[in-house]
């Protein structure tokens, strides 16, 4: 009897050790990504060449791809060359669609991932949702297989790593070319322009990415990223990126596009500003939040 | 026995110590309201009439909120009279945010429902989320409190039920004081406007599933400043039956899914993405695809 009571936890616990199918990791909380730091003033604090430097942006681009980017950059240094020398900055609104892989290689919306056995999704400040299915079905058939700013996704766990295999991407500009994913870096200005960018890979619609996602430990997650396009790229481009858990807000807060300013960020980080004064009742009288000072850590 | 005892609980603290143990629901795959189905043109199958009469509504308005809603449902009564004359209504829109709570009540989108041990998360087509955290904490202090067309939710489990507590909603389109409204929708453009809560109104649903097709949404709504009594009303959802995986709206003007016979489908995508494919068609209208 007790032989098989044994033999019966010890079947349990291997069954355990089956992370999609009885447990899975602990993700939980909001995660925002490491080496990209917002400003206050929707700029980015590293400055360009050390985003440059630091986060691997070398992408292996074939020489004609090459040839054609230079030209795209030479034209973008010349635009923040003009603003640092007074010229206005384009008119940008908020941007409050970035679409992947940007979501996950340099955006500074923090974001939450919800992993469930049949499926992971990741959940960005922007409104933007990745679905990861891990219930063991292929990518949507080519027949259906509509390209959106988040591609169609399919993922299984190896251990506690999330496994992800990712296609059908288009860039979410609208009137952008179809045919072509821009990946571009930000950085500092440096100047009078609160950041700058700079395309450093064109994507074809046939691009391919793999990542890998595991919990470095409590307080940071990795994603490994492959990009795989033959058509663009000599060989696949491999990223790496490391998010750390945001520190000042402990539930999502969406970025308001409409122009509300919710969570400010303080010294890199969000912060929660207080409502106005017509919500609930008589909260303290309403200010923006002061530069430096979080005003309410939870 | 005492080393099976042994093992079991070295096995429980592993699992504590790596990972979640997942008792939960299984509420996986696509839902969609039961009761306003969504018609090709983005209007719906059922008329305003019968949505009025086939989904629980009767909000116990005071006599002043009531009044207020009289005057606004005679307006659109005048609107839904032009569009039956033909007349393109001058509000017309693609509404791409919904709020909260038309999402549970009577909107066409399809949504998820992600459950994990502390949080729930509904992720509507539209791109709207409802984040329902279930780790124990209360809701957000007054001033960190902003009102948003989700509001602020918390929830627990009394067994395979989700009870949420959602506070603070706003009208997404409405002035920053404004609470939310409850609207119905029914036939093409037609809307009546159901009743109007402040920003102070408080939501409690009961979410379970009664059978393997179908999940069940209790909501009682309290706002004793425009109601009488607390307001009570229930939805059914049902699977997506044509779709197995979240297809989100375009708002930026592609129709990815395509209603047919109040059903939503996949069209084909176009020759450019990701690749050529055979004979680009244009999207079915009668015959939805089965392909899963």
């Amino acid at each position: 009897m007790a032989r098989r009571l044994a033999l019966a936890a010890i079947l349990l616990c291997c069954a355990t050790n089956l992370p999609a199918q009885n447990r899975m990791p602990d993700w939980s909380g909001q995660w925002e990504i490491v080496g990209v730091t917002p400003t206050a003033d929707g700029g980015v604090q590293e400055s360009f060449d050390q985003v440059l430097k630091e986060m691997q942006w070398s992408p292996p681009n074939k020489p004609e791809v090459q040839a054609k980017l230079d030209q795209i950059a030479a034209a973008e240094r010349k635009s923040f060359e003009a603003q640092d020398q007074g010229a206005e900055p384009p008119a940008n609104g908020p941007t409050c669609t970035w679409g992947f892989p940007a979501v996950m290689l340099d955006s500074p919306l923090m974001f939450e991932i919800l992993p469930t056995r049949e499926e992971t999704v990741l959940i960005f400040s922007g409104r933007e949702v990745r679905h990861v299915y891990t219930d063991g079905r292929e990518h949507t058939p080519k027949d259906e297989l509509w390209a959106t700013p988040w591609g169609d996704s399919i993922g299984h766990w190896e251990g506690d790593t999330l496994v992800i295999d990712t296609i059908a991407v288009k860039a979410p500009a609208r009137g952008a070319a179809p045919e072509l994913l821009p990946i571009i870096a930000f950085g500092g200005g440096g100047g009078a322009a609160r950041f700058r960018m700079i395309t450093v890979a064109n994507l074809s619609s046939e691009a391919h990415f793999v990542e890998r996602i595991r919990m470095v430990d409590k307080g940071h997650l990795e994603d490994q990223m492959t990009i795989i396009d033959p058509a663009n790229l000599t060989e696949p481009w491999h990223l790496s990126r490391t998010y750390e858990r945001v520190q000042h807000v402990n539930r999502m807060v969406y970025e308001d596009c409409e122009g509300e300013d919710r969570n400010p960020i303080v010294n890199g980080h969000y912060t929660i500003v207080p409502p106005p004064s017509h919500t609930f009742g008589s909260p303290p009288a309403p200010t923006n939040a002061p530069a430096g000072q979080s005003t309410a850590p939870n | 026995m005492m080393l099976a005892v042994a093992i079991v609980a070295a096995c429980a603290a592993a699992v504590a110590a790596t990972g979640q143990s997942t008792g939960l629901p299984d509420w996986s795959g696509q839902w969609e309201n039961v009761g306003g189905t969504p018609d090709a043109t983005g209007g719906f199958n059922q008329t305003l009439e019968q949505v009025l009469k086939e989904l629980e509504w009767s909000p116990p308005l005071n006599a002043a909120t009531k009044a207020k809603v009289d005057a606004m449902q005679a307006g659109e009564r005048k609107r839904l009279e032009a569009v039956a004359r033909g007349e393109n209504p001058a509000d017309a829109f693609t509404a791409c945010t919904f709020g909260y709570p038309g999402l549970m009540l009577d909107t066409p989108l399809m949504f998820e429902v992600l459950i994990t041990p502390k949080e729930t998360a509904l992720i509507f087509s539209s791109r709207e989320i409802r984040h329902i955290y279930t780790d124990g904490r209360q809701h957000t202090p007054k001033d960190d409190l902003w009102a948003t067309p989700w509001g602020d939710s918390i929830g627990h489990w009394e067994g395979d039920t989700l009870v949420m507590d959602t506070i603070a909603v706003k009208d997404e389109y409405g002035p920053p004081e404004s609470g939310s409204a409850v609207a119905a929708f029914g036939d093409v453009e037609g809307f009546l406007t159901i009743g109007i809560l402040t920003q102070q109104a408080h939501f409690i649903e009961r979410m379970r599933m009664i059978d393997q097709g179908h999940l069940e949404d209790q909501m009682t709504i309290i706002d004793p400043t425009n109601l009488t009594a607390p307001w009570h009303m229930r939805r059914t959802y049902e699977r997506v039956a044509h779709i197995h995986r979240m297809v989100y709206e375009d708002c930026e003007g592609e129709d990815r899914n395509p209603i047919v016979n109040g059903k939503f489908t996949l069209a084909p995508p176009p020759s450019e993405t990701p690749q050529p494919t055979p004979a680009p068609q244009p999207a079915p209208k009668s015959a939805p695809p089965e392909k899963h």
